[in-house]
Order: structure tokens, then sequence, then C-alpha cells
């Protein structure tokens, strides 16, 4: 019995911990099925050391439906773009919301939802249909300084630490913060993750940068120049990011953004090949070769000297 | 009488085996020299084309990306746009490796193993007709410490991989110039079909080639050398 017990804490341990550390994918690994069915709320905190930002506008997209068992699919307007939501961790699930955000402002979708954060930085949603819901905020300015919060992807329901499903989820935004430069540069590197597939990838690419959604520049990442290209003397109060023109059949694409830098990542599906490279010379059959002729010959010389001595008595 | 020309055909059937295992000797010793010497002269483009800048002698510390907002508490991080990069490599591991082309053919760096006395130019993707001029990029990347590199069994690529000790020095420097260190840290051989151990990301540097009889892949391990 206590050997039961501290198995089955030491279980519910690493499944915490396994939980806490995989953010949204984790989903399907809650203890109960989720109720689709049911209505429910979203909170969201903007703020800086418990002083909420007020008046700030924020937008809702619903992303994705959610199953029973806590897995995704596309929906809506978001359910032609090429991604996916398989597999992430929680840099997966940050860049994933920077990439369907550059489509939202390029594509100039409409919000299900917008609204302002009260007095105390606060701004809820109530009766939403469970799924996955994309985040973004205005700017806000305080004192000189810029607060830019980060998109996010939200589940309803979430899950907690305790490995339960919650209906009523509070968020806090998280966000850059610093002074406006006059101007600024953006660089844009590409990640192909397609090994076994290469011969399925572009010769080029198209990435357009976006200045407040619209897009202001094309450029063609190939080898040529290392699939990377940076953007000089920007208007540093626009916000600006980055979209793939047309994403190369079967791939899926995601856009991180760290520091100045784009890293637009296209991804195969992988496909492990069966076998390692033939990296060998054909040298088995020569020692084979070898004997067999020196076999043959030394036979051949015995009964031809055979047929001599007979001859010969 | 029935003998002798019994002889005459063993003796014959015996001279065309001997034949046949002298073309393929000759072949492969032909095969081996013209690998070399394509290595060789795509090397020395290469090694024209190749700035040197100082070498990279520890493994780079990647910057930890924040994780989702939702599971996260409120940070005020300063953007730093306008900030000196770190080197593109650091700053983002995941960036494909650049390329050189020489003669059609993309190449990341190059691979000295001195104590072979090799030094072999290391091309981009891997294909047939490829391992036949030079060593390839099987999988990974240097920056993201797990590179594995493919090369034939010619004793001008890799057919005296087997005789590497643990503790021996290997160098690869990118097409930029920067150059990584690391040191052999195990020798093994692997099935044919041993795809996923071959890709065991716990090793930042896997060197492969045929085993004599083709049947399995003599493998060396590296670890970066602080």
């Amino acid at each position: 019995m206590k050997v039961k017990t501290i198995l089955k804490r030491t279980v519910t341990i690493l499944l915490s911990v396994f939980i806490g550390t995989s953010c949204i994918a984790t989903a399907v690994f809650a203890l109960g099925n989720i109720d689709t069915s049911r209505k429910t709320s979203l909170t969201v905190y903007f703020g800086e050391n418990g002083t909420g930002f007020p008046n700030v506008d924020f937008r809702f997209y619903r992303v994705a439906n959610m199953s029973d068992t806590g897995s995704f699919t596309l929906w809506g307007d978001f359910h032609a773009y090429p991604v996916s939501l398989e597999n992430l961790d929680s840099s997966g699930w940050r860049a994933l919301a920077q990439t369907l955000y550059a489509y939202v402002k390029r594509d100039n979708l409409q919000p299900l939802r917008t609204g302002k954060t009260n007095s105390d930085g606060l701004i809820s949603f109530s009766e939403l249909t469970v799924g996955l819901y994309l985040v973004t905020g205005d700017m806000y300015t305080k004192e000189g300084t810029t607060y830019t919060p980060e998109p996010m992807l939200v589940s309803l329901p979430g899950l907690t630490a305790g490995d339960e499903w919650d209906y009523d989820v509070e968020v806090s935004c998280k966000y850059d913060s610093g002074t406006i430069p006059a101007l600024v540069e953006r660089k844009v590197q590409k990640v192909w993750k397609d090994d076994g597939n290469e011969d399925k990838r572009p010769e080029a690419i198209s990435v357009q940068l976006l200045e407040n959604g619209s897009v202001v520049a094309t450029v063609t990442l190939s080898e040529e120049n290392n699939w990377e290209y940076t953007w000089n003397n920007l208007n540093g109060s626009s916000t600006w990011q980055i979209a793939e023109a047309e994403t190369p059949e079967g791939y899926t694409v995601t856009v991180a953004q760290e520091g100045i830098t784009f890293i637009m990542t296209n991804t195969f599906p992988p496909e492990t090949p069966p076998k390692l490279p033939q990296t060998g010379m054909l040298w088995w059959p020569v020692p084979l070769l070898v004997c067999g002729g020196l076999l043959l010959v030394v036979i051949g010389l015995f009964v031809g000297r055979k047929q001599v001595d007979k001859n010969e008595k | 009488m029935r003998n002798k020309t019994k002889s005459k055909i063993l003796i014959t059937a015996g001279g065309l085996l001997l034949a046949a295992a002298l073309s393929i000797t000759a072949y492969n010793l032909y095969a081996d020299y013209r690998a070399g010497a394509e290595a060789r002269s795509v090397l020395d483009a290469l090694m024209q084309q190749t700035p040197h800048t100082p070498s990279v002698p520890s493994v780079p510390s990647v910057p930890s990306v924040p994780s989702v907002p939702m599971e996260e508490p409120p940070t005020s991080e300063a953007p730093q746009p306008d900030e000196p990069e770190l080197p593109d490599y650091i700053v983002n591991p995941d960036m494909e490796m650049p390329t050189k082309e020489i003669e059609g053919n993309s190449y990341i760096g190059i691979l000295e193993i001195a104590s072979l006395d090799l030094t072999l130019p290391v091309m981009s993707e891997w294909n047939y007709p490829r391992l036949k001029i030079s060593p390839c990029r099987y999988s990974g990347s240097a920056y993201t410490g797990n590179l594995v590199i493919a090369a034939h069994n010619y004793r001008t690529h890799f057919g005296t991989l087997k005789n590497l000790t643990t503790g021996t020095e290997i160098i690869f420097t990118d097409v930029k110039g920067r150059s990584f260190f690391y040191e052999v840290a195990a020798v093994e051989t692997l099935e044919a079909t041993a795809v996923e151990d071959m890709l065991n990301e716990e090793w930042d540097l896997s060197l492969f080639t045929c085993t004599v009889d083709t049947y399995a892949r003599v493998t060396v391990r590296c670890l970066r050398a602080e």
C-alpha cells in the first residue's frame, strides 16, 4: 500500500513538472475530457509592478477549435494559414503567436471581440466558446516609456498546475518596454527544417516587410544571400513585422522575433530515411575472386599435370 | 585429351576471376585517387574564399527564449534594437549554415583531422554523386551542435577514420572562417539502419563511413573542446 502511494505521488509530481514545462500542447494529458459545450471567460492584465495600464485597446481572435481531448484544429479566417499547432514547446507557441499576428495585420482580419483595459489594467471577456485564442494589444506610453504587449495564444479552457481544466482563465500580458529610437534595423534569417526532404525546398522565397500591417517591401531570400536580408533606417515609431509571401507546398512557417532579427522557419514533416548512406567501396568481392581464381588455376594446373603424367606413362 | 580441355577451362576461368579482382581493385584505387584529387581541388578554392577569423573555442551560450506569456509573470525587458549584435549563429543557432559554391556544389566548411593528415571540404547536402567528390553533411549544424558528416571510405576521405582514438582533435571551420574545435569521445560501429542512433544529439559532431564489408558504419563521436 505504502509503495503504491509513493508510486502514485511520484507519477503525479513527474506529470505536473512535465505539464508545467510543456505549455498548452500538454493539454491532452489532462485528467478528464474538456466539456466543449461549456462557456469560458478570459481576463488579461496589462501593467507593471501592480499598476495597470488603463484604456488600452485589446483584440481577441479565435484561431482554432479545441477537441475534448485538447487537440487544436485551425478555424475560420485562420484555417488556410500554413502553420502547425502540433508538437510546439513554449518558444514554438510564442513564435506561432507572432506569425499569426503578422497575418492578422497583413490580411486585415477582423477580431471576434475588442475592448479597452479598465483603470486596473484589466480586460475581461465572457461567454467565449472553447478554443484557442490570439490576443493582441496596442502600445501604451507612460512618462516617455512605451510598453508594447506581445501577442499571445491562450487556450480556453487552460490547464492549471493542479492538472485540471480552468474555464475562467486569467493571464498577464508580457510586454517589451523602452524608448522609441528614431531609426531601427530589422533582419530576416530563413531556417529550413526539412532534413531528408531538401529536394522539396524551393530555390528562393519571397518575404514581405510590413509597416504597421502594410506591405512596404518584398525581398527574395536564396542561397545567394545565405537566406538572410537586413533592412536599414526604418522608422522607429512604426511596428515592423514580416510574413512569407507564399509558403512552399508541404511546408509550415513560423516567424519568431529575437531583438532586431526575425527568424523565419519553414518546416517539412520529417521523414526518416530507412538506411544510412552507402559509403563503401566495393572491396569485398576482391578476396573472394582472388581465392576462387587461384583455386581454379591450381586445380587446372593439377588436372593438366595429371594428363601429362598419364600421357608419359 | 578430356583432362587437357578441363585443365584449360579451369585455368581460363581462374584467370578471368583474377582479372575481375584486378579490375575492381584498379577501379577502386582510381576512384580513391580521383576523389582525393577532386577534394583537394575544391579545398584550394574554398580556402581562398574562406576568411581567417579568430577561432571559437567553447560552446556558444544561446540566449534563452522567454516562454509563453500566459505562464509567465510580466517582465519589463527593454528592447535593444540598435545595440551591436552577437554573432548571428549565437543569436540564432538554427540559422542555415552559410555556404560557398564551387563548381556547382555548395560547401559549408572545412574539416581538419591532423592526426590522419586529412583536410577536406564538406558539402552542404549529401547525395551519391556528391559523396564521390567530398564528405557531405548528413544532418545538423555546427551551430546547433549536432553536425553529422558522411564520407566514402576512400583512403583520401574517411577510409582511415577507424584509426582515430579518443582525445584526438578535430577542427571544423565554416565558410565565414569560424573554427569549432572538437575531441574524439568515442569510436563505434552502427548498423546501416541505425538512423536514429546516428542522429543522437548527445554528440556535437559525428563522422561516419562504411566498414570494409559495407554492412555497417564506422562512426566517430566528438564533443566540443572547452
